[in-house]
C-alpha cells in the first residue's frame, strides 16, 4: 500500500504527497499532460524538443541545472506520446530548491534564441545517435504509421522527420508553452521524509502565484478499426533479419489492460516464458524474441518482434511466431502458469516501491489517468484475471485482421 | 504570496552521511557473510562474489558463457524447471562478470527464499552445461555479436580496450567472431577452477533474520573447500599513448573514446582528488565537456568521463558520440577543455557546486539496503579500510584548485593520451 495525500491549488496545479520516512534523498516528480500526441502533423518532435527547452533558463534563472548541483541534487525529464515527465532527487532539508527551480520555468521561460539554436541539434544528434546511426534504430519510424492511419500515435515521439526539428521557431516554441505548461496540465508528487502541511507551504509560496493557462481540450483524431492485415518490408544495413508484429489493443484504463498484459508476460517474461522457450530454445528460429505492451493512455499496440537466426527463412520464422500466439488463443492456460506470471508482476511491484522516485512517477501517472489510488488497485485487478478472460480477450487482439506486420531484413 | 524569485532558496550542504556496517558471520566451512538487515519490505538481495573475472579465463569468453550456462541445467533440474520455478516465486537471477570479479545474485521475497536458495545453491554448485542449449547460447551470442559490430559506440570500446594493455596481459581482450567456437570442457574447466567457493565472500541485504542467514548455512555451508591455485595479476600504471581510426564512411555520427591507465589505485591519497578532477571535466551535466560541447555547440546528445577501478588498473577515460562533421572539432574542443584545466584554477564557486553535487550522489549511491551493501562490497573487495566511505565526503571537502590543476598537468597531457575514432575524421 503507498499511502498519500492529495490536495489541489486553486490554479489547478493537483499535489500528492507520500511520506517515506526510510530515505534522506526526497522526489520530486512533475508531470505535464502533453506528449508527442497533441503536437501538430506539421511540426512533430514537438513535445520532446521542449522537454529539452525547459533545461535552457526560466524567467528568474538562468541555469536550471547548477542550482540544483549545489544542492545536491540530480534530475532528468522524458517524454512520451502522452505525457512530460521532470524529476529530480535531492537530500531532503533542500527540498525548496526543487520548488523554485520548477516553478519558476512553469510560471515562464527564458526563451532564449541560443538555447533554440543548440537544443534544436541536440535532439538532431539524439535523433540519429538512437534511431538513424544505430541497427534496427527506426524500427517505430515504420512501424507506428503502419499501424495507425490517423490518430497521433502515427508518429514516433522523436519526430517524423529531422526536417520538423530543424524548422522549428521561436514563436511555436512560444504558442506551444502557452497551450499545455500550465499548472491546471500538471501533477506534482513529493515522497521522502515530508509532512503534508510543509509540502502544503511550499507549494501555496512558490506554486500558488502562477496563473490558469488557457484550458486545452484534447480532441484526437480517432483510430478507424483495422479492417485488414497489413504487411511492410524494407530492407537495411543490418546483420540478421527482424520481425515486428503489432496489434491493436485497448486503452491503458480498459478493464482489459490487465489480461493483455498478461497475454504479454505469459508469452515473454523471463526465462521460463513460451516465446523464448519455443522458438528460440526448442526450435531454434529466432536468436531473440519478446512480446509486450505500450502502456499507452489511449488505445495502444502489443507488440512481438524478433531477431531471426541466421539461415532461417522469414516467412517460417513468421509462421511459427503466428501459431505460438494462437496458442494463446486455441489452448486456455493453466491456472499454474498465469499463477506463475502474477507472482512474478507482484513481486517486481513490490521491489519498485523500494525507490520513492518509482512511486512518486506512479502517483502522478495514475492521477494523470483519473485516480492516484490506483496504484493501489492494480493488483487486484492482475489477480482477479481468469483463464476464460485470457482466452477471450487473446481471441480479439491476435487476429490477423488486427495485425501490422514489418519485416526488417539484411540488405 | 509574493516571493522574489531571483532569490534562490538557502541550501544546506550535507556533511556527514550515515553509513551502516555490516554484521560479519561465517557459514559452518568458513565462507565469510556480510549482512544488512535495513528494510521492511520483505524482500533480500543474496549475492555470491567469486573472486576470478574475466582476467582469469583461459580463453574470450569462457567466463561469459560458464555463467550464462549454469542456470541451463543441473544434475538435480532442468533448465525448465529452473526457469519455471525462478519465476513461479517471483525470483530474479542476475549475474556480473568484471576483470576481477565474477558475481551471482539472487532476488527474491523472504517468503520464499528457502525454496529460491534451494535453486541458488543447485546453479552455483552442480550446472552440467547441457549440449543443445550450449549451441543456442553460442548461436545466438554471436549474432548479437555481429548486431553490436554495426554501433560506432561498441567498435570505439573494442578498440580502445585493445589499446589500453600489452596483449600479453590478463586485463587485454579482443573478442572476435571465431572466439564463439568454445568447448564444453573448456565452461568445466572453468568452473571448476574459477568459480571457487574457497575464494568467494556472500553479502546479504534487505530483511534478513538469523532464519536466512541459518538457510544460508544449509545450502552453502557444507560444501568442501579446496584451495586452488590463483596466478598473481600484476598491476600496470600505464598505457602507451597511440591514435586509431575505425573507418565507417556511413556513419551519421563518430564514437570517440580518449584517454588512459592511470597510477593512482582506489587506496591513493591522490584518489579522491582526482575524482573531482573527472567530475569537473566530465562527470556530470554542467562539466566543462558537457557545457562546451553539447549545450554550447550542441555536436552530441552526451559526452562524459569516468574512472574504472580495477583491481590491477585503474582506467581514464571521455568517450562520447558525435555528429561525424564535427569529429575533428570534438576532438579540438576536448583538448582545449583540458589545456584550461591544466592552466587555469577552477573557482571556489565551480569547485564547491561539483563537490556539493558529488556529495549528493555519494548520498543517493548509499540510499536504501541494496545499495549501502554495495558501497561496503566495493570497499571489501578492493581491499580498501573499512572507514573509507566514512571518510569519502571529508576527503572531498579538501580538495584544493591547486591539487585539480596539478593533477591534469600531470595526468591529462594529451600526448599521453590513447586516442580512438569509429566513424568519420
Amino acid at each position: 500500500m503507498i499511502e498519500f495525500e492529495k490536495f489541489t491549488l486553486d490554479n489547478g496545479l493537483r499535489v500528492i504527497v507520500h511520506q517515506d520516512r526510510s530515505t534522506p534523498i526526497v522526489a520530486f516528480n512533475l508531470l505535464y499532460d502533453v506528449g508527442a500526441k497533441d503536437e501538430d502533423e506539421e511540426r512533430t518532435g514537438f513535445a520532446h524538443l521542449f522537454e529539452h527547452l525547459m533545461f535552457g533558463g526560466s524567467v528568474n534563472i538562468v541555469n536550471f541545472d547548477r542550482p540544483l548541483q549545489e544542492a545536491g541534487g540530480l534530475n532528468n525529464a522524458f517524454t512520451s506520446n502522452d505525457i512530460t515527465n521532470y524529476y529530480a532527487s535531492l537530500p531532503v532539508k533542500n527540498l525548496e530548491t526543487a520548488f523554485w527551480l520548477d516553478s519558476d520555468r512553469m510560471l515562464s521561460l527564458a526563451f532564449s534564441e541560443k538555447s533554440l539554436e543548440v537544443q534544436r541539434s541536440v535532439v538532431i544528434e539524439e535523433f540519429k545517435q538512437r534511431y538513424l546511426n544505430q541497427p534496427y534504430g527506426d524500427v517505430w519510424l515504420l512501424l507506428r504509421p503502419l499501424a495507425y492511419k490517423k490518430h497521433p500515435y502515427k508518429w514516433a515521439t522523436i519526430g517524423k522527420d529531422v526536417s520538423h526539428i530543424q524548422n522549428a521557431s521561436m514563436e511555436e516554441v512560444k504558442h506551444f508553452f502557452n497551450k499545455h505548461y500550465g499548472p491546471q496540465n500538471a501533477v506534482l508528487c513529493i515522497a521522502g521524509d515530508v509532512g503534508v502541511d510543509q509540502v502544503k507551504e511550499l507549494s501555496e509560496k512558490y506554486f500558488g502565484s502562477i496563473p490558469k493557462r488557457g484550458k486545452y481540450t484534447r480532441d484526437l483524431q480517432s483510430e478507424p478499426q483495422q479492417s485488414k492485415y497489413r504487411e511492410l518490408t524494407v530492407e537495411r544495413e543490418v546483420p540478421a533479419n527482424a520481425i515486428y508484429k503489432a496489434y491493436h489493443m485497448c486503452d491503458r484504463m480498459h478493464p482489459d489492460f490487465y489480461a493483455v498484459d498478461l497475454i504479454s508476460d505469459l508469452l515473454s517474461n523471463g526465462k521460463s516464458s513460451r516465446l523464448y522457450n519455443s522458438l528460440v530454445k526448442d526450435q531454434g528460429l529466432f536468436a531473440e524474441i519478446g512480446a509486450y505492451v505500450l502502456g499507452s493512455h489511449e488505445n495502444g499496440l502489443f507488440v512481438a518482434t524478433g531477431k531471426i537466426s541466421h539461415g532461417v527463412d522469414v516467412r517460417k520464422a513468421d509462421a511459427a511466431l503466428e501459431t505460438e500466439l494462437q496458442r494463446v488463443v486455441e489452448i486456455k492456460v493453466a491456472e499454474n502458469e498465469l499463477q506463475k506470471v502474477k507472482n512474478k508482476l507482484e513481486s517486481t511491484k513490490l521491489f519498485n516501491e523500494m525507490s520513492a522516485l518509482n512511486k512518486a512517477m506512479n502517483l502522478c501517472f495514475f492521477e494523470l489517468l483519473g485516480d492516484a489510488n490506483m496504484v493501489n488497485e492494480e493488483m487486484e485487478k492482475y489477480r482477479n484475471v481468469n483463464p476464460e478472460q485470457i482466452r477471450r480477450v487473446a481471441n480479439e487482439l491476435l487476429r490477423k485482421d488486427n495485425c501490422s506486420t514489418l519485416f526488417y531484413l539484411a540488405k | 504570496m509574493n516571493i522574489d524569485r531571483s532569490i534562490p532558496p538557502v541550501t544546506t550542504a550535507i556533511s556527514s552521511v550515515r553509513v551502516p556496517l555490516p554484521e560479519n558471520s561465517f557459514l559452518t566451512n568458513g565462507i565469510p557473510v556480510y549482512s544488512f538487515d535495513l528494510a521492511d519490505q520483505e524482500l533480500v538481495k543474496i549475492e555470491v562474489v567469486f573472486r576470478s573475472g574475466l582476467a582469469l579465463q583461459s580463453r574470450n569468453l569462457v567466463a561469459d558463457f560458464t555463467a550464462n550456462m549454469m542456470p541451463e541445467g543441473t544434475i538435480n533440474r532442468s533448465g525448465v524447471e529452473i526457469a519455471n520455478t525462478v519465476d513461479f516465486y517471483g525470483s530474479f537471477l542476475e549475474h556480473s562478470i568484471t576483470k576481477d570479479f565474477t558475481s551471482f545474485t539472487l532476488y527474491c521475497l523472504t517468503k520464499y527464499a528457502d525454496e529460491s536458495l534451494d535453486i541458488f545453491a543447485d546453479i552455483l554448485c552442480n550446472p552440467t552445461f547441457p549440449g543443445k542449449e550450449f549451441e543456442t547460447h553460442k548461436r545466438n551470442g554471436l549474432q548479437r555479436f555481429k548486431v553490436n559490430l554495426d554501433k560506432v559506440s561498441v567498435l570505439c570500446k573494442r578498440e580502445f580496450g585493445k589499446k589500453l594493455y600489452m596483449s600479453d596481459h590478463p586485463y587485454y581482450s579482443d573478442v572476435d567472431e571465431a572466439d564463439f567456437k568454445l568447448s564444453k570442457d573448456q565452461l568445466l574447466t572453468h568452473f571448476s577452477e574459477r568459480l571457487n567457493f574457497s575464494d568467494a565472500v556472500i553479502f546479504v541485504s534487505g530483511f534478513v533474520k538469523k532464519k536466512l542467514i541459518k538457510s544460508l548455512d544449509r545450502v552453502f555451508g557444507k560444501i568442501e573447500l579446496k584451495k586452488l591455485v590463483k596466478p598473481e595479476i600484476l598491476r600496470v600504471d600505464s598505457s602507451l599513448a597511440q591514435k586509431s581510426l575505425i573507418r565507417k564512411e556511413d556513419a551519421l555520427q563518430s564514437g570517440i573514446r580518449i584517454g588512459r591507465l592511470i597510477p593512482i589505485q582506489r587506496s591513493s591519497v591522490d584518489y579522491v582528488p582526482f575524482a573531482v578532477l573527472n567530475t569537473v571535466l566530465g562527470g556530470y551535466f554542467s562539466s566543462r565537456l558537457m557545457s562546451n560541447i553539447r549545450e554550447d555547440k550542441g555536436y552530441t546528445y552526451g559526452i562524459g568521463s569516468g574512472l574504472i577501478s580495477n583491481l590491477a588498473s585503474t582506467i581514464f577515460l571521455i568517450s562520447t558520440e558525435v555528429n561525424a562533421e564535427y569529429t575533428g572539432d570534438t576532438i579540438r574542443e576536448i583538448k582545449s577543455e583540458i589545456n584550461r584545466l591544466q592552466n587555469e584554477k577552477i573557482s571556489d564557486m565551480e569547485l564547491q557546486r561539483v563537490k556539493n553535487y558529488m556529495v549528493g550522489a555519494f548520498l543517493k549511491k548509499s540510499d536504501g539496503p541494496f545499495n549501502v551493501c554495495d558501497q561496503f562490497k566495493s570497499c571489501l573487495l578492493h581491499g580498501l579500510d573499512l572507514s573509507y566511505n566514512e571518510n569519502y565526503l571529508h576527503e572531498i571537502q579538501e580538495v584544493n584548485p591547486e591539487n585539480v590543476r596539478d593533477l591534469a598537468g600531470k595526468f591529462l597531457n594529451f600526448k599521453d593520451l590513447i586516442q580512438v575514432v569509429a566513424g568519420k575524421l
